[in-house]
């Protein structure tokens, strides 16, 4: 089975990566140079996984995600998890390298979640001002 | 002169005549016999003249009545053709009505009198009657569609019912049978029949508040979020908890849904249930003894939407029999008002054999007596489950499947999809597939990687899969250089300084954590391993 990968960015500079199919040994290099791509051009704001399409994710997969995990620390901007199914879920409580956190059940929570930030760092800049 | 009544004229135009006659010939007699006593008095009459005379009086007085007579026969005609013709025009006109032409309006009779008030009452009767017919039939072409759209509803709701509402299934382990007969055409009330694998059995059985389109339309609602919430677990108690949960959303009318939900394990007659508010099922025990199932119980789902269900066990003996109802069976009305009540339904379910449709049929007709003809009140749903002893192969038996692939990372992802078709077709829950693929998947990947990357030649590596009803044993036989993916103590990732570095490391945790048993051997030069999932674990995902 193979894997569907589309890349949007948006108006707040988040980009919004949408997965489909299965995530493992096979497929996991493609989802790499997609990151690559991506954040050759300096990170987004937030990066944002939809899961809600993955049928299943392997070691090889979860690697690719923390890897653009560390690179996005790096750029002190978060990466964001949203609607993984129970399978997926399951692998990313496993091994607990995932904080529960950063994982959305749902694209509103995620949004509201965003809202906050996006207003904390608004006030913030008041502040300063 | 005008007389309105008919009758009136009659008489008054009778009497007339009858005075003229009258009149005549009493003038007549009166001129006659002075005539004939005091004419020519001094002379002296001879008895011939005075016969003659006489004889002239009677015959003018006999030829005046005639014409008197003639008179009121002509006019006694004139009077009956006044009737008779427009009466005859009347009856023509109703006999176009009487064989169904109501268009044609009745020939007017424009008179004030009986005849004409009578004329225009039956015209008005025909315009009304028209009227009515068309209102009549408006009506029935109405009540037909509707009854159309009914009877494809009941289709529609009867094909989300297994069976389409009667239902016999048998299977290795359990017999049953269930039943479902609408009050209206669409109704409420539904049940429900999963199989997870072929060792255990979902089913649930509920009542939907109210009657009619609406309880229909949320049974349609119950019914569809029922399979989704039973997918992937064992545990009653959770499927009502998510079930709830997706019934409260958007359910702004308030309807609720009363449901008992039972999970039988078949290979240890294990019966896992919850119960909203739903009447406590019969449990007919295989030792003749009829018991109402102990029912911790909660609220209807629908309503709150935090509520805890408690979850509950009974073990069932082979012949023990589950039978489940809805209220409509047990409120179920006599002509004369009496309840159906348990205690009959106690009966007919004990009165012979204990089998689920004998059961069921029993109860039916013991129901079918008791409400005569009266239209039932409510749906009525019986639902009999019959644990019944697995042969004793099936249970630990399992089937062997042996896959074999060259040994190159290309041929990976072709044999993951043969196990996976393999294990689906032998029953294995979706969440045992995905372990299943994710496990060879991490030690097939590592070996190709690490163990076969200088190697020459043809290699071959041997997984043979293995389903039992409690497990399933996954064993990788390869020919490259010896390593133990078990050796390394098992640490948590989180602690690790870079995950990357360890050779196959958060794969090999990963089988790890999902596995019961894992082994290595190094047999005749040949990596052994061999990892075991339980097969009935459900996820983990609180923590």
């Amino acid at each position: 089975m193979a894997l569907d990968i589309q890349t949007a960015a948006d108006a707040q500079g988040r980009c919004r990566i949408v997965l489909r199919g299965m995530l493992d040994a096979g497929t996991s290099p493609r989802l790499d140079q997609e990151l690559e791509r991506v954040l050759r051009d300096g990170a987004p704001r937030a990066l944002v996984f939809d899961l809600a399409g993955l049928e299943y994710v392997s070691s090889a997969g979860l690697r690719v995600l923390f890897k653009a995990r560390r690179a996005m620390q790096q750029h002190g901007a978060p990466l964001l998890m949203v609607g993984p199914q129970p399978q997926v879920r399951k692998v990313f409580e496993i091994v607990r390298a995932t904080p529960l956190d950063e994982i959305f059940a749902s694209t509103e929570e995620l949004d509201r979640y965003l809202d906050t930030i996006q207003r904390r760092m608004l006030d913030a800049g008041d502040e300063d001002d | 002169m005008a007389f309105r009544s008919l009758t009136a004229r009659i008489a008054f135009w009778t009497l007339l005549a009858g005075a003229l006659v009258y009149l005549a010939a009493l003038a007549l007699v009166f001129v006659g016999v002075r005539a004939v006593l005091f004419g020519q008095p001094d002379a002296a009459l001879t008895h011939a003249e005075l016969v003659r005379r006489a004889q002239w009086l009677l015959g003018g007085v006999g030829v005046l009545s005639l014409l008197g007579l003639l008179a009121l026969g002509g006019f006694a005609v004139g009077i009956g053709r006044r009737i008779t013709l427009p009466l005859r025009a009347l009856n023509a006109g109703l006999e176009r009505v009487a064989r169904g032409d109501l268009d044609s309006p009745l020939a007017p009779i424009d008179r004030e009198d009986e005849l004409g008030q009578l004329a225009r009452s039956v015209d008005g009767m025909r315009t009304a009657l028209k009227a009515h017919i068309a209102e009549l039939t408006a009506a029935v072409q109405a009540r037909s569609r509707l009854d159309g759209e009914l009877e494809a509803a009941r289709e529609i709701q009867r094909s989300m019912l297994p069976g389409g509402g009667a239902l016999q299934r048998s299977g290795s382990g359990f017999a049953l049978c269930a039943r479902l007969m609408p009050a209206r055409s669409v109704g409420g009330d539904f049940y429900g029949v999963f199989r997870h694998d072929t060792r255990h059995l979902c089913f649930a059985l509920g009542d939907v508040s109210d009657k009619g389109v609406p309880a229909a339309l949320f049974m349609a609602r119950v019914v569809g979020h029922l399979e989704g919430a039973a997918r992937d677990t064992l545990d009653p108690q959770r499927i009502l908890a998510r079930l709830n949960a997706e019934l409260c959303q958007r359910n702004d009318n308030l309807m609720f849904v009363t449901l008992f939900c039972g999970v039988l394990d078949l290979a240890e007659g294990a019966l896992a249930y919850a119960s909203a508010g739903h009447e406590a099922p019969l449990l007919m025990r295989a030792d003749g003894e009829c018991v109402t199932l102990p029912i911790a119980g909660g609220p209807p789902l629908g309503v709150d939407p935090v509520v805890q269900f408690a979850a509950q066990r009974y073990v069932l003996d082979p012949g023990d029999l589950l039978l489940a109802y809805t209220d409509g069976v047990t409120d179920a009305r006599a002509a004369a008002g009496g309840l159906f009540g348990e205690a009959r339904l106690i009966a007919a379910a004990l009165a012979g054999e204990r089998a689920p449709a004998a059961v069921v049929e029993r109860v039916l007709g013991s129901l079918e007596r008791h409400t005569q003809d009266s239209e039932p009140g409510d749906d009525i749903t019986l639902f009999a489950l019959q644990y019944l002893a697995m042969p004793t192969e099936g249970r630990h038996a399992g089937t062997r499947t042996r896959f074999v692939m060259p040994a190159r990372l290309d041929m990976l992802e072709q044999l993951l999809g043969r196990v996976q078709g393999a294990l689906e077709r032998a029953g294995a829950i979706n969440e045992l597939v995905v372990d299943a693929r994710l496990v060879l998947e991490e030690l097939l990947t590592n070996t190709l990687r690490h163990g076969y990357a200088d190697a020459e030649g043809l290699h071959h590596i041997t997984v043979d899969v293995t389903l039992t009803l409690d497990q399933l044993e996954l064993s990788v036989d390869d020919d490259a250089p010896p390593f133990d993916p078990f050796a390394q103590p098992l640490t948590d990732p989180a602690s690790w300084t870079d995950a990357d570095t360890r050779v196959g490391g958060l794969g090999l945790y990963l089988v790890r954590r999902l596995a019961s048993v894992t082994e290595y051997s190094r047999v005749d030069d040949r990596n052994r391993t061999r990892v075991v999932l339980p097969r009935w674990r459900t996820r983990t995902t609180d923590r």
